[in-house]
């Protein structure tokens, strides 16, 4: 009796240790998670990053504002489209669209990458535009992005002699899913977890999130909680505000008050916070959304024109 | 609900066949006297604050058969996580109804019911669309030692049933927790 226990006990550990991949079913031809479809930026990159296609800037195109848009975990470029869009329709400003480390490629880079790696872009780009001599450097940045882009201005990654403006959109600090705060335990069961996309969101976001991708996240997003509530009080002259839906399924609003309860601007005034009547995670972007109301695109269109007179 | 429901369900029906397989005797002195007890209690949500606060419990032969104990928490992160920082401030009061197994023993391990009220303060009126209070109903488990000297720990882990998700329920409140407590006996 006692060796049949140990023989079942061998077995059991041996099954448990087999080191079997388990992989999702990645459709190459549809999903960005394959080899085939890239986001465009890494082809085309002088159609989204201001430093590639002017690598030569005038003194007109200096004296310009530049927006330097930063998307979401497993987004692309995608999400700034719009922003791009109207700016180039507006002519007042310039806008650099920049894609996260990690993403917009396939399963096995958005695996492989940390959220150090996600940001690394961010910081490249705005160095490279200060260093050609842009002197109004802003960023608008939406869920992940925004973490990002605030762990990069209070750890002085980035020199913040030109920057002024930074916008969030739907910014995560608290995730709606509480599971990922379990990640670490569940992840390694799970592998990795599929979601559902709209029609016309295949290819621009990565359907499938490894459990590693989504430790990540949990690290960035507790790491910058945590920091915040011990309070942040921004460099220079940065100014920050933030708009957040009031139901957002993917980015608790309560990191909204967490925002604002926290970060300071450099005189002690209070970060100016909007919590909008919207359903939308990143109310901003439309564009691939199966329906929209009247009153999204005027939500929409209403923070692009406060985000124009405000450059 | 349907599931809300099975669950409390079923975790009660374990907790009280645990206790008849177990075979338990009324024979402690617990089980004879009323006896309350008056605690702290620490709690930490699994990825978020620290909710500290007081808690109690009362044991009566004459209540409920001598079956369960009656229990209540007064929790806040303002005496938890949001003592020294910009946390946001939460506040959550349960009732409780425990269920302990090996009543004559020293340690024993026990089942936990709570429902109740949370809350939390944004700190603004420009978060008011936002939900700031919600229902609570978790339920709990752990091992409870008892000392000399009329003290009692309590350690155990719960699992939120209503939690927050972003569109409905309060953010603040998180699926996962564990506990801490440690009550002296008043009478």
């Amino acid at each position: 009796m006692k060796n049949i226990f140990c023989v079942v006990l061998l077995l059991g550990l041996f099954i448990s240790c087999k080191k079997e991949e388990k992989l999702p079913t990645i459709d190459n031809a549809v999903d960005l998670d394959g080899t085939l479809i890239n986001d465009s930026s890494l082809v085309f990159p002088e159609r989204f990053l201001l430093s590639s296609a002017i690598p030569s800037p005038t003194a007109a195109d200096l004296s310009k504002p530049v927006l330097i848009g930063v998307h979401g975990f497993t987004a692309t470029t995608f999400e700034w489209i719009e922003m791009r869009d109207y700016a180039k329709k507006e002519g007042t400003f310039l806008t650099s669209l920049v894609l996260l480390g990690g993403h917009g490629r396939d399963y096995a880079d958005f695996k492989a990458a940390t959220w150090a790696n996600w940001q690394q872009p961010i910081i490249d780009e705005y160095t490279k535009l200060r260093a050609l001599g842009y002197t109004n450097i802003n960023f608008i940045a939406s869920s992940t992005g925004c973490p990002l882009v605030l762990e990069a201005i209070y750890s002085a990654k980035l020199e913040m002699d030109v920057l002024n403006d930074v916008f969030f959109i739907d910014p995560i600090l608290v995730p709606a899913n509480k599971t990922l705060s379990i990640i670490k335990v569940v992840g390694p069961l799970l592998k990795f977890s599929a979601t559902t996309m709209e029609a016309g969101e295949n290819g621009f976001w990565y359907k499938y999130r490894p459990y590693e991708a989504l430790d990540q996240l949990n690290t960035l997003v507790k790491k910058v909680r945590k920091k915040v509530e011990h309070g942040v009080v921004l460099p220079g002259k940065v100014h920050l505000t933030v708009y957040k839906s009031n139901q957002d399924g993917s980015a608790d609003p309560i990191s909204a008050s967490i925002l604002y309860k926290g970060v300071k601007h450099n005189d002690g005034s209070e970060i100016d916070v909007s919590v909008e009547k919207s359903n939308l995670h990143v109310f901003t972007r439309l564009k691939g959304r199966n329906t929209i109301t009247d009153a999204d695109v005027q939500l929409q269109q209403k923070v692009f024109l406060t985000i124009k007179n405000a450059l | 609900m349907k599931l809300i429901l099975s669950s409390i369900i079923i975790f009660f029906i374990t907790a009280i066949s645990f206790g008849q397989v177990e075979g338990l005797a009324v024979t402690s002195d617990s089980a004879h006297y009323s006896s309350f007890e008056l605690g702290v209690r620490c709690k930490k949500f699994v990825g978020f604050y620290w909710e500290n606060g007081i808690s109690g419990e009362l044991h009566s032969p004459k209540g409920l058969k001598n079956k369960l104990s009656l229990g209540f928490n007064i929790a806040s992160s303002k005496v938890g996580s949001g003592i020294t920082g910009y946390e946001i401030p939460t506040f959550a009061a349960e009732v409780s109804l425990i269920k302990y197994l090996r009543d004559s023993k020293k340690l024993k391990p026990l089942f936990r019911l709570n429902v109740g009220y949370a809350y939390a303060n944004y700190g603004s009126d420009k978060f008011s669309s936002i939900p700031n209070s919600a229902t609570l109903l978790s339920l709990e488990t752990g091992i409870s030692y008892s000392l000399p000297c009329s003290l009692r720990l309590v350690a155990g882990g719960g699992y939120n049933i209503i939690n927050g998700n972003g569109v409905k329920g309060l953010g603040t409140v998180y699926p996962f927790y564990g506990q801490f407590s440690i009550f002296y006996k008043l009478k």
